[in-house]
C-alpha cells in the first residue's frame, strides 16, 4: 500500500539575468495505490504525469507532501534509509530503446540486480545458491514471455521493441516490486505489439499481485489496464477528477476529463460521437494563469467564480467520483456504437 | 522451449571470447585497419626490441660521413658515420616510450576526472572544471620551454609525465560532457532504481559506452605526444644525450644543412618518415574503434 498526501514539486529554471521561472509541476497530488491494485494517471504531455511516477520510484525529490510505503512515512527515514522502500517500486521506462544499455547482453543487464538480490538474501539468512541466479534470469524472462534461450546472449540491439519492454518488464521484477511504475510503457512500441504489453502488466497483477500504476495520454490504454481500478485526471499538476475508472469515463462531470474524452477519435459508420462533446475553447493553456480554476481560460463552461477562486478535489453536487469543478455536470461524451434499427 | 542453461561463471568467458572474435571479424573488414594494426605492432615491437640488435654505442664509419643511400646504409650515414637506420631504430624506444606514458596518464586522469565531474556534478563539477578550465588556459610549449630550463629530460617516463599531466583537459571536458548525456539515459535510471551501487554504474554502465571514444582519445593522445617531444628536441630546447628522433631532425638541419644541401637529406627524411608511418598507422587503427567497442556494428 503506497499513499501519498498533498505531493508537491516546483521546477525552476535557471533564467540568466531576467531571474528564474517557476514552473509547477505537481500542485498538492493526493493518490493511493492498494497493494495488487491498479491506478491510471491520464493528462496532456506536459502535466506532471511522469514526475509523479518518478517521485514515486524514487528518482526525483518532491517539495512538500508525505508519501507512505507500507505505513511507514518517508520523511522520518534518513535518504540512505528510503532506498529499499522506493526499490519497491519500479518504474518501467517509456522507451524500451534507451532502457537497456547497448553494450551490456540481456545476461548481463540481468544478472547485476539479480546478485545484488542473493547478496541482500544471503544477509537476511536466507541464502541462495550460484546457481540461483542464472535460474531466475531464465524464470523472469519465461513470466515475461520470452525465451531465455535466445534472449539471455544476445544484445539489445538484436531484439525488437516489444521484447525489450518485455526484458525492461523482467529486469524491473528482480527486486521483487510492489508496485511497477508504467510511464507511457507502450506508446513507442508498435500499435501490433501493444495489447500483449497490457496483457503482460495485467497478468503481472493477477499472477504476483503487483500492483500497477499506469500513466498515459490514452484513455484506452488506461481502461484495459485498470478496469477494476481508479483513474486520476490530471491537468497542470492538479488531479482534476478522480474514480473508479468506468464512472468516470461512462459519466465524467469535470469539462477538462470531457474534452479528453471527446478527443478520442471515433471510428465513423461504426459509432456515433457522444452527443454533448467538450472541446476546449484555446488550443493551449494560458501557463501563466495561476488564479482561479487552473482548466478556466479553456473551459467553455467557465463563469465569474471559476477565474477568482480554485475548485478542491471533492464530492460535491453528489457525484459517485471525487472532481475539482464548480459546475459538475455529467454529460454523454463517449462514442456510442452505432445501433442498427 | 529449448532448455540452455547458461552457468553464471562461464557466461562472461562466452562474452569475452565473442569480444575479441567480434574484434577479428571488423579488424577484417577493412585490409586499411589491418595494415594499421600492422604498423602500430611493428612499431611496438621496434620499441622493445629495437636497442637490442644493435650494439651500444653505434658503430661509427669515419670513412663515410654523410654516406648517400646505400645496401649497406638504406637511409645512408650521419655527420659521424653512424648508420641513420640504426638510429631511428634505437630512438624509437624513448619516443614511443615517452608517447605511451603520455597517452596512458592523459587518458586516466582525463576519463577519472571527467566521469567523476559528470556523475557527481554540482560542487565538485565546479570546482574539478574551474582547475580544467585553468589548466587549458596554461599554454603547452612554453611552460614546457620554461620547465626544459630547471629539468633536463633525460629519462623518457619523466618527459611522458611531464607531457601527460599538460594534456589531460580536453579529455577531461569531453569525457564529462559525455556522462552528462549518458546518465540521463533510461539505462542509468533504471539502475539506480534497482539500486545498483555507484561503482557499478560507472564502471559496468557508463565506461563501456564511453570505450569507444577513450580508446580514440588514447590513440590520438600517442601522436600528439610524439609530435610535442620530437618538436622538443628539434627546436634544440632539450639536450641531445638521448637518442631522440628529434634530435636527429635537428642535427640534420641545423648541423648537416639539410635544408640547402641534398648530401644530409636521408638523414633528415628518415626521422619523418617513421614519424608519418606511426601517424598512419594510428589514424587506420583509429577508424575500427568505434565498430569494435558498440556490439552492434561489431556483427557481420
Amino acid at each position: 500500500m503506497i499513499t501519498g498526501t498533498g505531493i508537491t514539486k516546483t521546477f525552476s529554471r535557471r533564467g540568466g539575468v531576467l531571474g528564474g521561472r517557476e514552473v509547477p509541476a505537481l500542485r498538492g497530488v493526493d493518490f493511493a495505490i492498494e497493494k495488487g491494485g491498479a491506478a491510471s494517471f491520464i493528462g496532456e504531455s506536459g502535466c506532471g504525469k511522469t514526475t509523479l511516477g518518478r517521485i514515486l520510484a524514487g528518482l526525483e525529490s518532491h517539495d512538500s507532501g508525505e508519501i507512505t510505503i507500507d505505513g511507514v512515512p518517508m520523511s522520518s527515514l534518513t535518504p540512505r534509509r528510503r532506498q529499499p522502500y522506493f526499490r519497491r517500486v519500479q518504474l518501467v521506462h517509456q522507451d524500451p530503446y534507451s532502457a537497456l544499455n547497448p553494450t551490456r547482453t540481456i545476461h548481463q543487464t540481468l544478472s547485476a540486480p539479480l546478485s545484488l538480490r542473493a547478496r541482500q538474501m544471503e544477509r537476511a539468512g536466507t541464502g541462495r545458491p550460484r546457481s540461483w541466479i542464472g535460474e531466475r534470469a531464465e524464470e523472469l524472462l519465461s513470466l515475461v514471455g520470452l525465451d531465455p534461450g535466445y534472449v539471455l546472449p544476445r544484445y539489445p540491439h538484436q531484439l525488437s521493441g516489444g521484447m525489450r519492454q518485455r526484458v525492461v518488464i523482467a529486469r524491473a521484477l528482480t527486486v521483487d516490486p510492489e508496485v511497477l511504475v508504467a510511464d507511457e510503457a507502450v506508446s513507442m512500441i508498435d500499435v501490433s505489439l501493444r495489447l500483449g504489453i497490457l496483457a503482460l502488466l495485467k497478468d503481472l497483477r493477477d499472477r504476483l499481485g503487483v500492483s500497477v500504476l499506469f500513466i498515459t495520454h490514452d484513455v484506452a490504454t488506461a481502461r484495459y489496464i485498470g478496469t477494476d481500478g481508479e483513474l486520476y485526471v490530471i491537468y497542470r499538476g492538479q488531479v482534476v477528477e478522480r474514480g473508479p475508472v468506468e464512472t468516470v469515463i461512462s459519466a465524467p462531470v469535470h469539462p477538462y476529463t470531457q474534452a479528453l474524452l471527446s478527443a478520442i477519435p471515433v471510428l465513423h459508420g461504426l459509432e456515433t460521437p457522444g452527443e454533448q462533446r467538450v472541446v476546449p475553447t484555446e488550443a493551449l493553456d494560458a501557463s501563466r494563469h495561476d488564479r482561479g480554476c487552473l482548466f478556466a481560460p479553456r473551459c467553455p463552461f467557465r463563469t465569474a467564480r471559476c477565474e477568482s477562486e480554485r475548485p478542491v478535489l471533492g464530492h460535491d453536487g453528489g457525484t459517485p467520483q471525487e472532481h475539482a469543478c464548480f459546475h459538475p455536470e455529467a454529460r454523454t461524451v463517449v462514442a456510442v456504437p452505432v445501433s442498427h434499427s | 522451449m529449448s532448455v540452455t542453461v547458461v552457468p553464471a561463471a562461464g557466461a562472461s568467458a562466452t562474452v569475452r571470447r565473442n569480444f575479441w572474435r567480434g574484434v577479428w571479424r571488423v579488424m577484417r573488414r577493412k585490409p586499411s585497419r589491418m595494415v594499421g594494426a600492422a604498423i602500430v605492432a611493428g612499431f611496438a615491437l621496434m620499441g622493445i626490441f629495437g636497442p637490442l640488435l644493435y650494439p651500444d654505442p653505434l658503430p661509427r664509419d669515419t670513412q663515410a660521413l654523410y654516406a648517400p643511400p646505400s645496401w649497406r646504409h638504406p637511409f645512408g650515414t650521419d655527420f659521424e658515420g653512424t648508420d641513420v637506420l640504426a638510429l631511428v631504430v634505437t630512438g624509437a624506444r624513448y619516443v614511443l616510450l615517452t608517447a605511451a606514458v603520455t597517452a596512458v596518464i592523459t587518458v586516466v586522469l582525463g576519463t577519472a576526472i571527467g566521469l567523476f565531474s559528470g556523475f557527481k556534478r554540482g560542487r565538485w563539477d565546479s570546482v574539478l572544471m574551474r582547475l580544467t578550465d585553468m589548466k587549458l588556459t596554461i599554454p603547452g610549449l612554453p611552460l614546457l620551454l620554461v620547465l626544459s630550463t630547471i629539468w633536463k629530460f633525460t629519462g623518457a617516463i619523466e618527459m611522458g609525465l611531464v607531457l601527460g599531466l599538460l594534456g589531460w583537459g580536453g579529455v577531461a571536458r569531453a569525457v564529462r560532457s559525455q556522462t552528462l548525456s549518458l546518465r540521463e539515459r533510461g539505462f542509468i535510471e533504471a539502475a539506480r532504481g534497482l539500486g545498483l551501487s555507484t561503482g557499478h554504474i560507472v564502471g559496468r554502465e557508463l565506461l563501456p559506452s564511453m570505450a569507444p571514444y577513450i580508446a580514440m582519445n588514447t590513440l590520438i593522445a600517442v601522436t600528439g605526444a610524439v609530435y610535442a617531444q620530437v618538436g622538443l628536441f628539434f627546436l634544440g630546447v632539450l639536450p641531445f644525450e638521448a637518442n631522440n628522433w628529434g634530435v636527429m631532425l635537428n642535427l640534420a638541419v641545423f648541423g648537416g644543412g639539410a635544408l640547402t644541401t641534398t648530401a644530409a637529406l636521408p638523414y633528415l627524411l628518415a626521422p619523418l618518415l617513421a614519424i608519418l608511418l606511426l601517424t598512419l598507422g594510428i589514424v587506420l587503427v583509429v577508424d575500427a574503434m568505434d565498430e569494435i567497442f558498440n556490439p552492434r556494428l561489431r556483427e557481420e
